[in-house]
């Protein structure tokens, strides 16, 4: 079989640049958030049942699994219960899973703060599940879909971004987990590897705005 | 004769109704085809290299793609003539085909190619379609011999946008001979 993409291919393989022959891209996905390595800043958001929830709480944290979720995306309710196990088996060691639903409620009645709670309490979710219904945390992340997860260490450093494992369909065909890797790696002060997976997943509802005055549109 | 009866009945029932089961068994079948790995769809995406073919990833829980759907389906029903392919690739989980896939399908009178990507390392995938490209959807490219000429990583505004991207890339028109008359 011949090779549907070998100009790709090549593409990939850097032997050809960004010149004449390469595809060309209407890219609408400029992202500008944080890269491996970058210092994630602190954040105050409101959780489900109406505390707020900030990075610093957690005076004993030794990272954090900080991962942007929301309540009907098929990809992030077959991730649900992976989230709790991946809290329940790292909290406890120093790093706690802190979700956050980045959708903004206006384009998207489901990902409200009733329905969030809804979502936390059916779910019995034991980490918080904060609301970034005002979108000023997700795009510093660089959140483009959800489920999107980012791993921090104790000093709030991007360490790992991506995908949670390698099957976000059928959980007994997962073979390689990388967000518990990337996990693994810091408690033994190591880079996670790899440090960036690409995430399928849903795109990031955003606030509807005027294209002219720039306003919220409700 | 009496007798005959309700045997003839059962026997014009079932000629009536075998081909019936048969047509809808059919059209079930051939809504689309599943490919469990991305050399799978590959595979399939390299038998129209003769042709200038679009390929769109969606899904139907992504609203912006399914608005775009029938823009593809008016793309491949204006240019069939000109040598134009179009395939869709679906991206809903094979186990929610039924009430996903299916149902937008029973919703919608679509004439297009529809295939299921049921690979689920995206990861792995992801990258071998177009190397920089992130995974968000929709997307949509056009390639001619299997190479790739252009991506699109949004939704198209409506029809005229979508036709302005894939026109440069269109065979020629088909010359339309006049009937002599007689």
């Amino acid at each position: 079989m011949k090779g549907l993409f070998p100009l790709v291919t090549l593409f990939a393989a850097g032997l050809i640049g960004f010149g004449a022959i390469s595809p060309a891209s209407h890219s609408s996905e400029k992202n500008t958030g944080y890269i491996i390595g970058e210092q994630a800043a602190d954040f105050r958001l409101k959780n489900y049942d109406g505390t707020y929830v900030s990075l610093s709480d957690y005076k004993d944290a030794r990272g954090f699994i900080v991962v942007f979720t929301s309540n009907h995306c098929p990809y992030a309710e077959a991730y649900e219960d992976r989230l709790i196990s991946l809290h329940r088996k790292f909290a406890d060691k120093g790093f706690p899973l802190i979700a956050i639903n980045p959708n903004a409620p206006e384009a998207n009645p489901g990902d409200n703060a009733q329905a969030n709670m809804a979502k936390a309490k059916e779910k019995k979710f034991p980490f918080p599940y904060l609301s970034d219904s005002l979108q000023h945390v997700f795009p510093r992340f660089g959140a483009s879909r959800t489920p999107h997860v980012f791993v921090l260490d104790a000093d709030r450093i991007v360490r790992y971004s991506g995908t949670v494992d390698d099957n976000a369909e059928i959980p007994s065909r997962v073979k390689k987990r990388y967000v518990e890797d990337a996990v693994h790696k810091l408690m033994v002060a190591e880079d996670p590897m790899p440090s960036t997976t690409k995430t399928v997943g849903c795109k990031i509802r955003l606030v509807p705005r005027d294209s002219i005055t720039g306003k919220v549109k409700i | 004769m009496q007798s005959l009866f309700p045997s003839l009945l059962i026997l014009v029932f079932a000629l009536w109704s075998a081909p019936l089961a048969a047509q809808e068994k059919a059209k079930t079948a051939e809504r689309y085809k599943v490919f469990d790995t991305y050399d799978e769809l590959d595979a399939h995406l390299g038998k129209y290299a003769g042709q200038t073919l679009v390929v769109n990833f969606w899904a139907t829980y992504c609203p912006p793609c399914v608005k775009e759907v029938p823009y593809f389906n008016e793309l491949q029903e204006k240019y069939q003539s000109q040598n134009l392919k179009v395939v869709m690739v679906n991206l809903d989980f094979k186990s929610q085909l039924k009430v996903r896939l299916d149902k937008f399908l029973d919703d919608h009178s679509l004439n297009l190619e529809i295939v299921v990507l049921a690979d689920q390392d995206a990861d792995a995938w992801v990258p071998r379609v177009v190397a920089d490209w992130d995974g968000g959807l929709p997307f949509t490219m056009v390639l001619q011999k299997g190479n790739i000429k252009d991506t699109h990583r949004a939704e198209f505004e409506n029809f005229e946008d979508l036709e302005k991207f894939v026109k440069p890339f269109l065979g020629p028109k088909p010359v339309v001979v006049a009937k002599r008359r007689r």
